[in-house]
Formats: structure tokens, C-alpha cells, sequence
């Protein structure tokens, strides 16, 4: 009895919410239409295609009525809703409810494709856009399959494999853009995920294809469902789950690919549709389906039609995938809380088979040789212009060695805050970047770049620490009444990272030749290291592995879960606190001076546990020099590799640190 | 060492005479002419004969910066992104200049290598002046700050970098040059030119289009040419649109700047909304070479003849146009003239000054 009333009121849940936005689309396409000549005029251009004879110059409002006003309502319903789809999909395969649609990689390898393609073989661009993007995005979750085949694409490693493609590919395109700003900027435009039109072809090349993946999803609906079920037990009524999991994520990520190669990138609809159809109750994976479906496509319209609408005063036209991902933010900061976060955590250092070294000290020795020769190698080697030379030039030195040590400095530094992080979560994901600190900082400096006529870098930095500072209050004060429980610790970074995304996307999307300068910032450089500052990061990163060490003891308990970390008298929000605390204050001095992209934080602690440093004291000493060797080495390298041009540090440690990582992923 | 600083010196001074004698000479000859001017005419002939390879040695971070040097004669020793420089604003990098690498990162070790007298900088990159002045004097030079028009602002530009390398009667004659120039060819355009729409696609969906605080949009009104799009511009003068907002001025000629981004072209022949754009429909889209959309004095001289050419040639009902050589006889200038139209390496370049290939002209219209 109760059981059906509840299950009435979850139905008329959702059809209100359903109502309520049909309802705004339908009041924000007539708001749209006014400028236009109204519904009847929109009706008529749609229908009477005749009245635009091939000849003559039709009125311009029944033009852009029907190449351009219908054909985007109808592409971002379509898009909308198949990322909706999409969404469902990897959130049940990848039982994850922040699993989104771009999590394997589509997204960044289609944008990595089209650079190349941009750039080195314009031919492919005749072709078909489409098809460029399609293969990017294929490739990319082919390479995340690859990682996760052995392990039956179980969903962990199939979600770390997503995050360091992503962040690979992500590297790759930050320096092509670094390097080819101007060749790219229609790119840049794409990448922000604009929903304009001008004709019915790109709705027609992705309606069929959705028509057709809307129907193996109906197909699937069935065995799907099951993954509901622990792995056991699905397997126990006979079904092969790597089989189904190739087959869900891959239909997802079809979908995915043909929404991007037609519109670009838009985010958050595939991760909030489903999330509000899960909030407005629908339960059973069918019904979760269709009303996702229902609802990112509303949503996305009704965006979209907003935009359209109300920005003819900006000397620049708002992406619509990007606003999307910027107003979506704030929901999903507001939505963390009241999410219903099942407490199916991986399951603590969730590698069985992880090796542990026999002698860590002499392991640690080998790390800090190696971490002194790479040092000495990138202050006394180097080219000019008139080739290779070793230079004992004291002018020479004076430029090389603040980087050296900044590089050292700031690496240690992001592996230490990222050793902290992942014991802390017991997630593999976390990261000091995805905490949403240096996103803070990188807004903040985006803003000051585009407010402040010539900005220093005295203002550059300042302004900086103010946004790591406001994130981390808008981190404690939304995570003080979980008692900063990890999972939605770090959705409230996810979100504050995507905030990031966003507003880099529609900053650069708008071709303002600041954004150059945006880009050189954002791409984790030692560039701008000058002897004062070199010598304090280094100084604080040398001081943060001393102090460090006086946390092993949290760090070995507090993964054990926080009943035992009680019984065993550890105050758990208050360890949890000066943790997030220590890893705020440290990220925020690497940002500051090597920028927010460098996934040292990330690579480091599991390059260490890779190697077999799994005690917390020997895991923190082991990242912390495997961090400051793998930047120190990326600042040589980026220096000599395109000489005179220089590649930054972090985006080299993202592709020196993300090839072995998925080399050792490889290899679970 | 010693030796080739007192010779720098030396011209250094040789080289303040030619600017005192150009200034007498201007002022003689227009308000006195006569026997003394005759004399200045003569002293500044002997001045200006000699070599002028002492300039100071300039390193420039920036575009726009380096092209009105160049046109200055007064080339940069180091340049930023030398080819890209080359392929954007279309025009030939000195020949001596060192690639110092990327704009807002330029290799420190080697521009310090290089000691330059002097680096200039756009103040976007403010931030690096701090490091650079520890190499040499470093000189921000605004252009489009917002403040001011285009051309004023050019001017002004123009001028300070004619003083910092001595050659303020160059940066006069440049102006002037340009000036006039640009009035001559606005003089031959055809009476009745409608109003343009100026732009760059991005993408097959998108386009920048100029307007207000724009270069493209100063040489517009100097050549008494008005532009259909009078929305709001960023600092830099343009607007990032989807293209059906084209369609709100169908009797708007389009002129379209290169380069078109790969695959554009077909998409647009693809496209309901493009194809019946008042423009297209009448067949008379202009395409032009690549200009360098934020660029000073030598990029304007560059659009109007690029534009005055497409222009004149494509108009049915006009005289055959004057494809004489452009007056190159002022000095600064006629260097980066004739690089104009033969390093840009596109063959449009050719279509748009020959009148017999004008139907070529017209573009992404079948």
C-alpha cells in the first residue's frame, strides 16, 4: 500500500518537472520568436519551404527561420537528449553517478583530432568535420578499452583510464593551441560547443544515427539492468559482463561522438539529466532512460533558445555548451548534498596485486640520485643559438637554475598534496587539480587577464591566491555538515573544475588575442620563475615533506574508513580538515607559479605506489622526489625539445607522467 | 667591443643630423623654398646616402609592432614567432631576424644572447616586462587599447617607434605615405559601392565580423566606404557571430577575409542559409588575401589594396582598373610594398588584382 502510494508520487514528481520545463522551453522559443514575427511565421517559414524560391532574396526573418532558427531548436533537442542517453548509460554501466558522458575521453579526442587534422592535414576537414571528430573520439575510447580489457573494463580502472586519456589528449591540445593560437581559433570555437545552424545537414547526419542508438539502447535495456547487481551476481545468471560493459559504454560513447562532431562539446547535460530524473524519482533503468532523455533535451533547448535570445549586446556570441557547463555548475554544487552517494567507494587501495618494494630506503636513494643528475643535467645543458653546449656561463646559469628549482619545488609539492588527497579519499582519481583549487586560481587569474589592462605578476599571483583561498571556503562550507566526507569532497571540486572548463572555453571561444596569454598561464610553466620565488617554493616544498611525515599515521589509518579510524582514536573530521587544509595551502603555491595543468598531483603518488612504496611514510617520501624528478626532467625537456620555442613543464610531466601511467595500468 | 660602440655612437649622432635636415628640408622647401632649402636638400642627400646599419638593434615580442618597424626600415634583430608571423600577416620576416620563440614566452637565454638595445612589447604581455628588463630596455607600445580610434592610435604608434629608433622624419613620410595612398586609391574607387560586411570565418558556422575600433573598419571610412555592421566590437574591433545574423543585412556586399579555415568552403556550398544570402545571390562576395586583422599602418595599407583592387575589378559597369604600381617612392615603405602582393603565396592574391579572372573572385557560391 505504501509502496504504490510512493510510487504515485514519484510519478506525478516527475511529470511535474517534466511540465515545468516543457513548459519554459515553450516560453522561451516564443520569447525568441518576437524579433522574429512570432509562432505563425515560424510555423509558416518551417512548412512552406516554396516561399524561399531558389531565385530571388527571400525576407531575411523567413531565412533564418528556416535554415537557422528551426534546425537549432530541433539539433538541441536531439543533442540534448541523446546526451541524456548517453549519460544513463554510463552512469549505470560505470555505477558512478558522475559518470558523464565525456568521461572515457570522447570529447578530448575528438577536439585533439581536429587539431591535428587542422593543422597537418587540411584534407581530412573537406571530408567531413563529422568524421575527423568520430575518429578522434573513437580512438581515445579505444585506448581506454585497451587499458581496462584485462580487467574486464571493471569500472574503476575504466574511469581512471577515461581521466588520464582525458588528461593526456587534453595536454597534447594545449600545446598545439600554445603553439598554433591563430591556425586553431575555429577550433576553440567548436570546443565551446555552439548549437547555431545554417542549414538542415547537421541535423540530418545526427537524428538517424541517434534513431538507431535509441534502438540497440532498447535492446540492451534488458541485460543492462542487471548491473544493478553486484558482479557475482550478475555473472551468475549467466551474463558476460565484459561483454555488456563494451557494449553499453560503447553504444554511449557512439552516441557522444556523433553529438560532438556535429555541435562540439557540451557539458553537464549528459551528467545532470539523469541525476534529476534519479532526484525526481525515477528508479527502474527504463523509466530512468526516457525521462533523462525528456529532460536533457528540454534543458538543453531551453538554454539554448535563452542565449539566442539575450545576448546582442556582447561583442561575442555565449557557446551554449559552455554556459551550459558554467550555470550547471552551481546546480551541481547545490545538488552534491542532497545526492543519495550509495557507499559503493572502490574498494580501499584497490590493488591486490600491488608489489611492495623490498627496500624502500634504497629505492628512495636511487629516486633522489637520479632526482640530483636530472637537476644537474637541466642547469648546465642546453642549446643556443649556435647549438648544443654545456655552459658554465654564470649569465647562463642565472636563467636556467630558478627553474630547476622551482620545477623541483612545485612537483614535490603537487605529489606530496596528491599522496595526502588519494590516502585521505581512498579514490585513485583524486588529485590536488580535480579539488578544484587551482581551478579557483586559474579563474581568478582568466579574470584579472581580461579586467585589468597590464596586469604584473605581482597582480597575477595575488589575484590567484584569492581564488584558491575563496574555493577552499566554498569547499569547507559546503562540506562541513558531511564532516567533509571524501566522495563529496570531491564531486564539489568536479564541480568547481568544470566552473574552470567553462570559462576557459567561452574566454578563449571568443578569440580575444588575450587569450594567448591565458593559455601560456593555464599551461604550467616555470617560466615566469624569478630566483625570489624559485627559492620559497622550494624552500615550502622541502618544508611540506618534513611536515608531512608527522601525518603518516592519519594517512595509514584514515583509509581504513572512518570506524576505524575512530576506534582508533582519531578524531576523523578534524584530521580529514587539517588534511584538506595542508592540501589547499600546497596546491595553491604550485598553481601559482606552474599553473593548474600539471597532473604531477595525480601521476606522482601512483607512479609511487607503482613502484611498490605503499606504507604512507615511504609512499610521501617516494612521490614527493618522483614529483619533483618528473618536473624537473619536463622543464628540460620542453625547454630543448622545439628550441627556441619552449613547451611548459606541466604539459610535458602530463605526457612524460601519463605514458608510463597507462603503461602500469596496462599492466594490472 | 670598445671600437663598435664609439662607431655606434658616431652614426647614432650621423643619424639625429638626417632627422634635423629632413625636418629643415620639409620646412624650407614649403614655406621659403630658395637657396637654403637647396643647401639642406644637398646636406641631407650626402646624410641620407650613407648606410643606415646602425639603427638600434630591436627585439620585438609583438606582430604589429615588428611590421611598422620593418616599414620603418628599421628591422627587428629578433622576432617572435617568425613563420607564423610570416603566414598571418602575410608579410616577409626580415631576413636577419632571430626566432625567439613563442610571443608570450620568448626564450630568455637566447634573447639574452642576442643583447638587444632595446625590446618592445604590447602591454598583454606587461607581465613579462619585469624579467626582460634585466636583458634590455623594454617599451610597451599600446594598439588597440580601446582608447582612441585605430588611427590615431597607429599614429601615435607609428611615431613612438620612429623615435625610439631615430627615425622620426621615416615614421612622418610613413604616415603621410599612407595617407595619401590610401586617399588615392579611395579616389579610384566606383561611385556607388554598397555597404560591406567584413569577415573572417572561424568555422563553417562562424565568423568574426569587423567593425567599430577595427583596422579593417579605419580603412573603410578613409576610403569613404561604409560597413553594414555597426554592433558592438570588442578592443580589438570585432565580433565572434554565427553566420545567420548575415542575414539581417541582405543588401550588404560580404567581403571575406582570408584564410578560409579547410572544409569551409564546401560546407558553406552546402549551406540553405549561405546560399541565399543577399550577396551571395547577386554573386558579388569579395575574397581577400590575408591581412593581418590587428595590425598598425603597413596592414592598412596592405587591406586597401587588396580591398580598392577587388573592388574596382569587379564592378561590371567601371573603368578597367588602374593596376599600375602602387607610388612606392617614399622611403620605409616601398620594401614591404613589394613584398605585398608577392610573398603572401596564395593565388588569390593574383585574382584579386586581375580584372579578366574577376568571376574568380566571387566565392563558395556553387
Amino acid at each position: 500500500m505504501l509502496a504504490a502510494e510512493s510510487r504515485a508520487r514519484r510519478t506525478s514528481a516527475l511529470g511535474i518537472t517534466g511540465l515545468v520545463l516543457a513548459l519554459a522551453c515553450m516560453l522561451a522559443a516564443f520569447y525568441s520568436l518576437a524579433e522574429l514575427g512570432g509562432p505563425q511565421a515560424a510555423l509558416a517559414a518551417l512548412t512552406d519551404s516554396g516561399a524561399l524560391g531558389a531565385n530571388e532574396p527571400p525576407d531575411p526573418e523567413s531565412l533564418v527561420l528556416h535554415y537557422s532558427w528551426w534546425p537549432r531548436l530541433v539539433m538541441s533537442l536531439s543533442a540534448g537528449g541523446a546526451l541524456g542517453l548517453a549519460g544513463v548509460l554510463m552512469q549505470q554501466v560505470l555505477r558512478n553517478p558522475l559518470a558523464a558522458p565525456t568521461t572515457l575521453g570522447v570529447a578530448s579526442g575528438a577536439n585533439l583530432a581536429l587539431m591535428v587534422a587542422t593543422l597537418m592535414a587540411p584534407g581530412l576537414l573537406v571530408l567531413g568535420r563529422e568524421w575527423v571528430a568520430l575518429a578522434g573520439g573513437g580512438l581515445a575510447m579505444g585506448l581506454v578499452f585497451a587499458l581496462g580489457w584485462r580487467r574486464g573494463l571493471s569500472p574503476g580502472v575504466v574511469v581512471l583510464g577515461g581521466l588520464v586519456v582525458n588528461l593526456y589528449f587534453g595536454a597534447l591540445a594545449v600545446v598545439l593551441l600554445l603553439f598554433n593560437q591563430e591556425a586553431l581559433k575555429g577550433v576553440l570555437v567548436w570546443g565551446a560547443g555552439s548549437l547555431a545552424q545554417n542549414g538542415w545537414d547537421g541535423v540530418l547526419y545526427l537524428l538517424p544515427r541517434l534513431v538507431i542508438a535509441g534502438a540497440l539502447a532498447i535492446w540492451l535495456l534488458r541485460p543492462l539492468a542487471l548491473l544493478e547487481l553486484d558482479d557475482a551476481s550478475a555473472r551468475s545468471l549467466g551474463v558476460s559482463l565484459k561483454w555488456l560493459r563494451l557494449g553499453g559504454l560503447g553504444l554511449a560513447v557512439f552516441i557522444t561522438g556523433c553529438v560532438v562532431a556535429v555541435v562540439g562539446i557540451i557539458g553537464f547535460i549528459g551528467l545532470a539529466a539523469p541525476n534529476i530524473a534519479r532526484m525526481a524519482g525515477a528508479r527502474r533503468l527504463p523509466a530512468r532512460l526516457g525521462w533523462s532523455i525528456a529532460f536533457g533535451a528540454l534543458l538543453l533547448a531551453i538554454t539554448d533558445l535563452v542565449l539566442q535570445g539575450g545576448v546582442d549586446a556582447l561583442p561575442t556570441l555565449l557557446p551554449t555548451g559552455a554556459t551550459t557547463a558554467a550555470l550547471g555548475a552551481p546546480l551541481l554544487l547545490w545538488l552534491i548534498p542532497r545526492l543519495r552517494l550509495t557507499a559503493r567507494r572502490p574498494p580501499p587501495n584497490s590493488n591486490p596485486q600491488a608489489l611492495r618494494a623490498e627496500a624502500p630506503g634504497r629505492l628512495l636513494l636511487v629516486l633522489a640520485v637520479l632526482l640530483a643528475l636530472a637537476a644537474l643535467v637541466g642547469i648546465l645543458i642546453g642549446q643556443s643559438s649556435s647549438g648544443w653546449s654545456s655552459s658554465l656561463d654564470g649569465d647562463v646559469l642565472d636563467w636556467r637554475w630558478p627553474r630547476i628549482f622551482a620545477a623541483a619545488g612545485s612537483g614535490a609539492l603537487l605529489a606530496i598534496a596528491g599522496t595526502l588527497i588519494q590516502r585521505v579519499t581512498a579514490n585513485p582519481m583524486a588529485s590536488p587539480e580535480l579539488l578544484g583549487i587551482s581551478g579557483g586560481a586559474a579563474i581568478a587569474l582568466i579574470l584579472t587577464i581580461f579586467l585589468v589592462p597590464a596586469p604584473s605578476n605581482l597582480t597575477l599571483v595575488g589575484a590567484g591566491t584569492v581564488g584558491a583561498l575563496v574555493v577552499l571556503g566554498v569547499l569547507v562550507a559546503l562540506n562541513r555538515a558531511s564532516g567533509f566526507q571524501p566522495e563529496r569532497l570531491l564531486l564539489s571540486g568536479v564541480a568547481i573544475t568544470a566552473l574552470f572548463d567553462a570559462v576557459r572555453s567561452i574566454v578563449l571561444a571568443g578569440g580575444d588575442p588575450r587569450g594567448q596569454q591565458v593559455i601560456a598561464w593555464l599551461s604550467g610553466s616555470t617560466y615566469y620563475v624569478d630566483p625570489v620565488s624559485a627559492l620559497v617554493v622550494l624552500g615550502i616544498g622541502a618544508l611540506a615533506a618534513v611536515a608531512a611525515q608527522a601525518l603518516t599515521r592519519w594517512l595509514d589509518i584514515l583509509p581504513l574508513g572512518a570506524a576505524t579510524a575512530k576506534a582508533l582514536g582519531i578524531h576523523v573530521e578534524r584530521a580529514r580538515l587539517g588534511l584538506l587544509a595542508t592540501v589547499a595551502i600546497l596546491t595553491a603555491v604550485a598553481t601559482l607559479i606552474v599553473g593548474p595543468l600539471s597532473f604531477v598531483g595525480l601521476l606522482a603518488p601512483h607512479m609511487a605506489r607503482l613502484m611498490g612504496l605503499s606504507r604512507a611514510r615511504a609512499h610521501l617520501a617516494g612521490a614527493a622526489l618522483i614529483g619533483a624528478l618528473l618536473m624537473v626532467l619536463a622543464d628540460w625537456v620542453g625547454r630543448q625539445l622545439l628550441f627556441p620555442q619552449e613547451v611548459p613543464a606541466g604539459l610535458v610531466a602530463s605526457l612524460i607522467g601519463g605514458s608510463y601511467f597507462m603503461w602500469g595500468l596496462r599492466k594490472l | 667591443m670598445r671600437l663598435s660602440l664609439n662607431v655606434r655612437r658616431a652614426l647614432t649622432v650621423r643619424r639625429s643630423m638626417v632627422s634635423l635636415a629632413s625636418l629643415r628640408l620639409r620646412s624650407g622647401l614649403f614655406r621659403s623654398g630658395g637657396y637654403h632649402s637647396l643647401v639642406w636638400l644637398a646636406l641631407s642627400a650626402w646624410l641620407l646616402a650613407s648606410p643606415a646599419s646602425a639603427a638600434p638593434r630591436i627585439a620585438s615580442l609583438d606582430w604589429t609592432l615588428a611590421e611598422t618597424l620593418i616599414a620603418l626600415d628599421a628591422p627587428p634583430v629578433a622576432l617572435a614567432q617568425v613563420d607564423d608571423y610570416e603566414s598571418w600577416v602575410g608579410l616577409e620576416a626580415p631576413p636577419g631576424a632571430t626566432d625567439i620563440g613563442l610571443r608570450t614566452q620568448p626564450n630568455l637565454e637566447l634573447l639574452s644572447e642576442l643583447d638587444p638595445d632595446a625590446i618592445v612589447i604590447s602591454p598583454m604581455f606587461a607581465n613579462l616586462a619585469p624579467r626582460l628588463s634585466s636583458i634590455a630596455e623594454v617599451k610597451q607600445l599600446a594598439m588597440y587599447s580601446g582608447e582612441g580610434t585605430f588611427w590615431s592610435q597607429s599614429l601615435a604608434l607609428t611615431r613612438q617607434l620612429g623615435e625610439l629608433v631615430d627615425r622620426e622624419n621615416a615614421a612622418e613620410a610613413l604616415i603621410e605615405e599612407t595617407e595619401a595612398y590610401i586617399a588615392d586609391i579611395a579616389a579610384r574607387l566606383p561611385e556607388d559601392t554598397r555597404p560591406l560586411l567584413l569577415l573572417q570565418f572561424m568555422d563553417e558556422r562562424h565568423v568574426r565580423l569587423f567593425g567599430e575600433h577595427s583596422l579593417y573598419q579605419a580603412v573603410l571610412r578613409r576610403m569613404g566606404l561604409t560597413n553594414a555592421w555597426r554592433g558592438a566590437t570588442n578592443a580589438w574591433g570585432f565580433s565572434l557571430i554565427g553566420i545567420e545574423q548575415l542575414a539581417n543585412y541582405p543588401e550588404a556586399r560580404i567581403v571575406v577575409v582570408e584564410p578560409y579555415i579547410a572544409g569551409v568552403r564546401e560546407a558553406l556550398a552546402d549551406s540553405g542559409l549561405w546560399r541565399h544570402l543577399g550577396s551571395v545571390q547577386r554573386d558579388d562576395v569579395v575574397t581577400l588575401p590575408p591581412v593581418w586583422s590587428f595590425g598598425a599602418l603597413p596592414s592598412a595599407r596592405r587591406f586597401a589594396t587588396l580591398l580598392g583592387d577587388a573592388l574596382s575589378s569587379n564592378m561590371p559597369d567601371t573603368r578597367a582598373p588602374d593596376t599600375s604600381p602602387p607610388d612606392t617612392s617614399a622611403p620605409g615603405t616601398s620594401a614591404s610594398d613589394t613584398h605585398t602582393l608577392g610573398t603572401s603565396a596564395r593565388d588569390t592574391s593574383e585574382r584579386a588584382t586581375t580584372p579578366d579572372q574577376a568571376q574568380g573572385n566571387t566565392d563558395a557560391r556553387r
